[in-house]
């Protein structure tokens, strides 16, 4: 607990250090990209809630919720996902650096509906893609498939 | 005998209340469904709960998970209809699959093949077909010359692919670049080894 407590610590100076330094890298954090976009998306991140469009840059640790609309996601590996219609997905965790060999790829599905098809992360390291639901979670090897949470 | 009807009683309390823990657990549903992809084959899902694991690796066969504590059911294949009356919204709106095309340079310099500069515009042209489209460029040489020359080369040729793209009025920030000098040729071959098939820059549009 201490030493988490302590990581974190140092990734926030890490972070507040990096945004005084280049506050003009910011984008950098961003995950993926909204490529299709049926009705309206948001973004959220605490209380900021965010309409997307085309282009729009989707960061770590981002909410994505749709209403009536829908919203397809290319991330950075070439993973994609699209999201229907009364959902929320919370990204969780995403890294892709072939370099250092760092691979991540982890979302959450609260409710709705959502297509996923495996980009280069889940073809270096299958075991770095989790999908989890509030009662199951999906280990994927290499593949597309749907999900669908129904309920609260 | 009014001990009995107590006993009877609790029991009943009992049984009523685990019903409706239950109904109230199950209110989450679960479904995933493998897809097959594009070329036809068949990946692999694991479906995981408390209760236990699922594994799924035909195409269209679906799990439902009714709470976080009960094994993933047995697997049933969908219909197609089922599938779309699900699904319809996200299987039309995904984004186009990642393309890489491959072009060629003359030996040692960041000059193109003329069969890679014939293809110029034809790729241009597919970077129209991507809303938001995003480059990623990496340059790459054989393994004629030494490692350190090959690294300046290598990057040389990326960056002049890179500005071929930007004269199509993609933004900065949407391409990347990288360069990997000899050490990842499409055609392995030993060091000092002239191959024309590693003089290259891969562009992946996505």
């Amino acid at each position: 607990m201490g030493i988490i407590y302590a990581v974190r610590l140092r990734l926030g100076c890490l972070a507040f250090f990096l945004f005084m330094a280049a506050p003009a890298v910011a984008q950098d954090d961003g995950v993926a990209l909204v490529k299709v976009l049926e009705g309206s998306a948001f973004t959220i991140q605490g209380d900021d809630k965010q309409v997307l469009s085309v282009g729009s840059a989707i960061r770590r640790e981002d909410v994505v919720e749709t209403a009536s609309g829908t919203v397809g996601l290319t991330f950075k590996d070439g993973s994609r996902i699209s999201i229907g219609p009364n959902s929320r997905i919370e990204f969780k965790k995403f890294e892709f650096s072939s370099k250092e060999g760092k691979f991540a790829f982890f979302i959450s599905i609260i409710r709705g509906t959502m297509l996923y098809i495996s980009g280069i992360i889940a073809k270096l390291s299958p075991e770095a893609v989790k999908i989890e639901t509030p009662v199951a979670t999906v280990v994927v090897r290499g593949t597309r498939f749907l999900a669908k949470v129904e309920g609260d | 005998m009014t001990v009995r009807l107590e006993e009877a009683f609790a029991f009943c309390r009992y049984i009523v209340r685990r019903l409706l823990l239950r109904a109230r657990l199950s209110r989450t549903i679960y479904l995933v469904v493998l897809l097959p992809d594009k070329d036809g084959k068949i990946g692999v899902i694991e479906v995981h709960t408390k209760g236990g694991v699922q594994i799924i690796d035909q195409a269209n066969q679906s799990t439902q998970v009714a709470a976080a504590d009960s094994k993933p059911q047995t697997p049933a294949i969908l219909l197609k209809t089922e599938i779309v009356a699900g699904w319809g919204a996200v299987l039309r709106n995904m984004p186009l699959p990642p393309k890489t095309f491959i072009f060629y340079f003359q030996w040692d310099t960041d000059r193109l093949t003329p069969e890679s500069k014939a293809q110029i515009s034809a790729i241009m042209a597919e970077v129209e077909n991507y809303p938001a489209a995003e480059l990623l460029i990496v340059g790459h040489t054989d393994r004629a010359g030494t490692t350190r020359w090959n690294a300046g080369l290598s990057l040389r040729r990326a960056k002049t692919i890179e500005a071929l793209f930007m004269e199509t009025g993609l933004r900065h920030n949407l391409i990347e670049i990288e360069s990997h000098g000899e050490n990842n040729p499409l055609i392995s071959t030993a060091d000092g080894i002239r191959e024309p098939k590693n003089r290259r820059v891969e562009v992946t549009i996505r």
